[in-house]
């Protein structure tokens, strides 16, 4: 045993060279080597060799599911001769069955999930959790597949590696890898879980401890980051959240239990996981987004990279659900942060763009139309698809515009969020109470309103707002969850003061150069993210606010390689930020992730869950 | 990064050896069923040989169906066909390029073999394509068939559109090719017929392209001058232009069957969920095909009986009236309807 664990380096294979913090671009490294496509790519490119192709089946648990969905699609996967993939996870419930009635026939008749087809070559790609490594030793044992090849998203235990040699009588396993792809890439420098009410919200018994699930999902998935940009990073978190420390406590705890693995190359500036805690910063998540990704996602909600457009009015059919995957779709990929105006033009040029081709499409009159016509066909299908996709979009956006008063209501938001002007915005508050609005919105603004002048210099009027909230009829779980916000980030919860500096200093505060060149009125906020990084950046966070932890190193320089992670929830509006950031900032890499990403209605969604935990 | 822990696990493996011949699936020696190594528990692994020799004795019935699963079913040699004939049309195709180069070069020798072989070489492509094509079509009926389980269609299915993509993939290539040679060919030809050429085409179809009216007209042009290698030279043309349409009636048909990328469909977990709908609407259509099937078969049989008594009822209103109108004298414009009403009832006799 002591022979194999001196050879421990030579198993860490570097994946990618690049310095560049792309997740997609590591990301595919990962699919290539689950796919083994190089050997295909020979197969197609070189001689064929008949014994090489061999067909695969794709076994995967939830979660991979939708890991390897935001990274690659169908096609590639059948162009690699993966001509089934399944859930690994049906095997348990029949196997749960098999050692109940424990007979041996009567549980083959229960376990028709998967055949037996041995002709197959297995690619399993799981989280190494208990029950999928159950479900790997039992289908070991009676393997229904030719061979097999293990790759699993995270770090596997040694004892579950010897718990499944044990199983394998057969010698059915040639591989046994780790992909540290144990996150969702979103886009290029965000990343994602899905820990959000009601199925796996963070919060546990009170405002100060997590939800021991999530927190072990948490760890796993910053551990996996790190291991995929191969950081070993110091650690800072805010200082007032509980939360923040016991997860910046648990993840240097992961990389000292295994340093050869994190044992990578020393930088000169030592590279930051800086942990945050939403509860700083409210505000972002409840403000109207203005920039394309961020609206689809208030207004429709992004889950997994898939959008459900089946409650949009007059939808074509085959638009009822649309995928927005930026790696795959230039459009997208070019517009995704451009507020709403820009992407009008953009959206126009698009449609002008496929209408010429049409247009020279539609007049077929001779065989070299028709042979252009079929030479572009694909090309040209794909297009027609995209710009179908995108206008339906971009038009239920503006329909929700007109619909839900956004503009009006936008301002009066941007307002509270930035200006110190009391009378005023109350006035405005309550005029809007007043009118025919959705309780959400009813209730965002009241929120708004109270997180801002919670202490100000006149008395906060918010139990008259809430009265008039009352005799509106806004339901009392809303309420309540209003209420459970202003207790789990109210004046007393923040660090710092989240208004302090204005529209009119925050920007120069921030330092970050070429950001957002015109301002409007719909877009004054500056989310405190880029003052803290601004701070980061330039070596300037304060340490009693942002301590590092304990035994994980310190260091005072200016940091250029910054992972950021918000426990309870990161917005579009900070993707964006971080996007442009990367975009604009030489040597600066940026890349940003979080429980879940919220819109205010998640947000607020977890709120509600909240307050039913921490009576 | 990713690292790699299959040195780890083999040691592990190998520490754990209990059985030193342990082949993968020793079937002569040990008849597992499915199940029974799925009940084994612990104590039944340590002792996989004692196992094995129970197993024997009392499961033997199941040894044929074992065996089975271990070839792929024959319908997967599809797949290997496809992708050998793709491989075969790669290579033919860069034999192809070749000759193309070198018969763009202007010459003097007589060079009409070399066309013959470009031209069968064309034609072998073209033929190549056509089979893959049937292939990937008989594997859609393959679908159909009863006897297969719902993992196996799947897999069919999905075997298809990998095909059907890759053979699109090639055929898009392999017409390219073609126009770019064809362009390569009248431009040549343009040089050798300056005069008549640009008399007959303005300059700008060149860049238009190869219509169906060029095919005639040159096809006329060829006619009219005696000069064979003209004749030769358009003939040769005009064939391409036919073989590049050709593949685009394949193209079209196999079109249908590619994934369209970026769309819910060429989602991952999208297909997971939808499969065993698919599957359960798959069986649905299936049934009700069946279902009209019958129908018709019965539609048929009753419309036949149909006809069969209109038939007769017409033919006994004949005879009926042919006997009350015989039986008076024979009026003069009798034969032209004598003749049809002897041929059926002779018919009508027969039957």
């Amino acid at each position: 045993m002591s022979t194999t664990e001196g050879c421990g380096l030579d198993w860490l294979i570097s994946a990618h060279s690049s310095s560049t913090m792309d997740l997609f671009k590591a990301a595919q490294t990962y699919v290539d080597k689950l796919l083994d496509t190089k050997a295909s790519a020979h197969e197609v490119s070189g001689v064929y060799d008949s014994s090489g192709g061999k067909m695969k089946i794709l076994l995967l648990d939830a979660e991979t599911t939708s890991i390897l969905s935001m990274i690659t699609t169908q096609s590639l996967l059948l162009k690699n001769e993966v001509y089934l993939i399944e859930y690994a996870t049906s095997l348990f419930a029949a196997t749960f069955i098999s050692t109940a009635t424990n007979n041996v026939h009567t549980s083959r008749l229960d376990n028709p999930n998967r055949e037996r087809m041995r002709h197959l070559k297995c690619v399993v790609f799981v989280r190494p959790t208990t029950e999928s490594v159950q479900i790997i030793v039992d289908e070991l044992r009676d393997p229904k597949y030719g061979e097999y090849e293990l790759y699993f998203s995270n770090v596997i235990k040694k004892s579950a590696l010897e718990r499944m040699a044990e199983a394998d009588d057969y010698e059915v396993v040639k591989a046994v890898v780790e992909l540290f792809a144990d996150y969702l890439v979103i886009n290029k420098d965000l990343f994602g879980l899905n820990l959000s009410a009601p199925e796996q919200c963070i919060f546990g018994d009170a405002p100060e401890s997590w939800a021991p699930g999530p927190f072990m999902r948490s760890v796993e998935a910053i551990t996996s980051v790190l291991l995929t940009l191969k950081k070993k990073p110091i650690i800072r978190y805010e200082a007032n959240s509980p939360l923040a420390k016991s997860l910046a406590i648990e993840t240097l705890y992961n990389i000292q239990q295994d340093p050869k693995l994190f044992d990578f190359r020393q930088m000169d500036t030592p590279p930051v996981l800086l942990i945050l805690d939403r509860k700083n910063d409210p505000v972002t998540p409840l403000l109207t987004p203005w920039t394309y990704q961020a609206m689809v996602h208030a207004y429709l909600g992004i889950k997994n990279g898939r959008v459900d457009l089946s409650g949009v009015p007059d939808v074509r059919p085959d638009m009822k659900e649309i995928v927005l995957a930026a790696d795959q779709d230039p459009f997208y990929n070019d517009s995704m942060f451009m507020n709403f105006g820009d992407l009008g033009a953009s959206i126009k040029e698009y449609v002008d763009k496929y209408q010429a081709r049409t247009r020279s499409n539609m007049n077929i009159e001779s065989i070299a139309d028709m042979k252009r016509f079929v030479e572009d066909y694909p090309e040209f299908r794909k297009l027609s698809g995209n710009v179908t996709k995108h206008v339906t979009l971009v038009s239920e956006l503006s329909r929700r515009v007109n619909t839900d008063n956004l503009l009006e209501i936008s301002e009066l938001e941007q307002s509270l969020a930035c200006n110190d002007n009391h009378a005023h915005d109350l006035k405005q508050v309550r005029l809007f109470l007043s009118h025919n609005l959705p309780d959400e919105t009813k209730i965002r603004l009241v929120a708004l309103y109270a997180l801002r002048y919670e202490r100000g210099e006149q008395p906060s009027q918010l139990p008259s707002l809430l009265d008039q909230l009352n005799r509106a009829n806004v339901s009392p779980t809303k309420l309540l969850a209003l209420k459970t916000l202003l207790r789990y980030a109210g004046d007393k919860e923040r660090q710092e003061d989240l208004f302090k500096a204005d529209s009119i200093f925050s920007r120069a505060q921030s330092g970050f150069k070429g950001l957002q060149g015109v301002e409007n009125v719909y877009t004054q906020h500056v989310t405190l993210l880029e003052r803290t990084l601004g701070a980061l950046v330039k070596g300037r966070l304060r340490e009693n606010l942002y301590p590092f932890i304990e035994g994980g190193g310190s260091s005072r320089d200016k940091a250029a390689d910054i992972v950021v992670f918000f426990v309870g929830g990161v917005t579009y509006e900070e993707a964006k930020l971080v996007a442009q950031i990367n975009a604009s900032t030489p040597g600066l890499r940026v890349v940003v992730g979080g429980t879940a990403v919220h819109s205010s209605k998640t947000f607020m969604e977890d709120m509600e869950y909240a307050s039913t935990k921490w009576q | 990064m990713f690292r790699d822990r299959t040195g780890l696990y083999y040691s592990y493996r190998q520490s754990y050896a209990r059985h030193p011949q342990s082949a993968p699936y020793p079937y002569s020696a040990r008849s597992s069923t499915p199940a029974a190594a799925a009940g084994h528990t612990l104590d039944d692994a340590r002792n996989p040989l004692l196992n094995a020799a129970d197993e024997a004795a009392g499961t033997g019935e199941d040894d044929s169906a074992i065996e089975l699963d271990v070839l792929p079913p024959s319908w997967t040699d599809v797949d290997d066909e496809v992708n050998q004939i793709l491989e075969l049309i790669k290579q033919k195709s860069q034999k192809l390029d070749k000759l193309h180069q070198e018969h763009i070069l202007p010459g003097f020798d007589d060079r009409s073999q070399q066309e013959a072989i470009i031209e069968n070489l064309t034609r072998e492509i073209t033929q190549h394509f056509h089979e893959c094509q049937a292939r990937i079509k008989q594997l859609g009926m393959l679908v159909h068939q009863a006897d297969l389980t719902s993992a196996q269609i799947n897999m069919c299915k999905n075997m298809q559109i990998s095909l059907a993509t890759k053979v699109q993939d090639s055929s898009t290539q392999f017409r390219k090719k073609q126009s770019a040679y064809l362009k390569k060919l009248r431009g040549n030809r343009q040089a050798e017929l300056p005069t008549t050429y640009s008399a007959v085409y303005p300059e700008d179809d060149l860049d238009v392209g190869f219509s169906q009216s060029q095919i005639q007209q040159s096809a006329q042009l060829a006619l009219n001058s005696d000069d064979t290698m003209i004749r030769q030279r358009e003939a040769e043309i005009t064939q391409i232009a036919e073989g590049i349409l050709e593949l685009a009636e394949i193209f079209r048909e196999l079109q249908t069957m590619v994934i369209d990328q970026g769309t819910v469909l060429d989602r991952i977990d999208y297909n997971i969920e939808n499969m065993k709908e698919h599957v359960k609407a798959a069986e649905v259509e299936l049934r009700q095909a069946a279902h009209y099937q019958q129908r018709t078969q019965k539609c048929k049989v009753i419309l036949f009986l149909l006809l069969a008594v209109l038939l007769l009822a017409v033919l006994a209103t004949i005879k009926i009236q042919h006997r009350s109108s015989s039986s008076p004298s024979p009026p003069s414009p009798a034969p032209p309807s004598t003749q049809p009403t002897t041929t059926p009832s002779a018919d009508s006799r027969s039957l």
